[in-house]
């Protein structure tokens, strides 16, 4: 995908209420968090939960049940693929795609 | 016997950064590679780095500490200025300020820094060159020169 393409919409199908999210989600204290000053370029693959504030150019995939929640900070460029996908409303996803069940939330 | 390895664990304990209850994480001023994440690629960052997980490639993180928790596994060179091994290591470190190993640390690597701290039992396969050139400058004195020459003629 380039900058030229228009920037992809989540498919409403996709869409769960967030309610539904909550009952999947583990009683972890730990999840990873990838800071607003962060950069990464390459392929991370995690199982447990991830927030992304900073800039990751590459792929992300998802094992298991968990969640990658996408701040509005974040600069994404390239393929996430998780079982649940947050995505803070207002998120650049322009050359992202994004895979799995895909909630947009308004923080 | 067996009390001497209750006291090494709680030792452990009291050494290893409590992540899930770090307040700088909880404030989102630390970062957090958790243990079961993967990352083959560039990672740079200007804020504190705990990884508990595996990285591949290359860490430009200067001047910000980072800490390769116990469950840690880092194959890369490391730039930092504080930076503290409780895992597993292979690569070059460079610590701007010191470089701590805990215990439980396995490296291997060259290690370039002003300070090291190495704990009885770490492991370590590489050379160490210490160079004050990196340390970071101290704070200045409060007591202004003139005033310190006087004590000096005092004290002569």
């Amino acid at each position: 995908m380039t900058a030229r393409d228009p920037v992809p919409e989540v498919p409403l199908r996709d869409c769960k209420p967030q309610a539904d999210e909550k009952g999947s989600r583990h009683p972890r204290p730990l999840s990873s968090i990838i800071g607003s000053t962060v950069v990464m370029k390459g392929d991370l693959i995690v199982g447990e939960d991830l927030v992304i504030e900073g800039t990751f150019d590459g792929t992300i995939t998802g094992k298991g049940p968990d969640t990658v929640t996408v701040r509005r900070t974040a600069r994404l460029r390239g393929e996430v693929s998780a079982s649940n996908v947050r995505v803070d409303d207002g998120t650049n996803l322009e050359n992202t795609v994004l895979s799995g069940r895909i909630v947009r939330t308004d923080r | 016997m067996f009390s001497k390895k209750k006291e090494e664990e709680s030792d452990y304990e009291r050494t290893e950064p409590d992540v899930a209850t770090n307040p700088d994480v909880r404030r989102r001023k630390t970062s957090v590679i958790g243990p079961t994440l993967k990352f083959k690629g560039e990672l740079s960052a200007n804020e504190d780095l705990i990884i508990e997980g595996e990285i591949e490639g290359t860490i430009a993180h200067q001047d910000k500490n980072l800490t390769v928790g116990k469950e840690g596994r880092v194959k890369a060179d490391i730039n930092a200025r504080t930076v503290e091994i409780y895992g597993r290591v292979e690569g070059d470190i460079h610590g701007e300020d010191v470089v701590k190993l805990a215990k439980s640390a396995d490296v291997k690597g060259n290690i370039y820094c002003a300070r090291i701290v190495m704990d009885d039992g770490a492991q370590f396969s590489g050379s160490i060159e210490m160079s004050q050139k990196n340390k970071a400058p101290s704070k200045p004195t409060s007591v202004p020169i003139a005033e310190s020459a006087k004590q000096i003629e005092s004290a002569g």
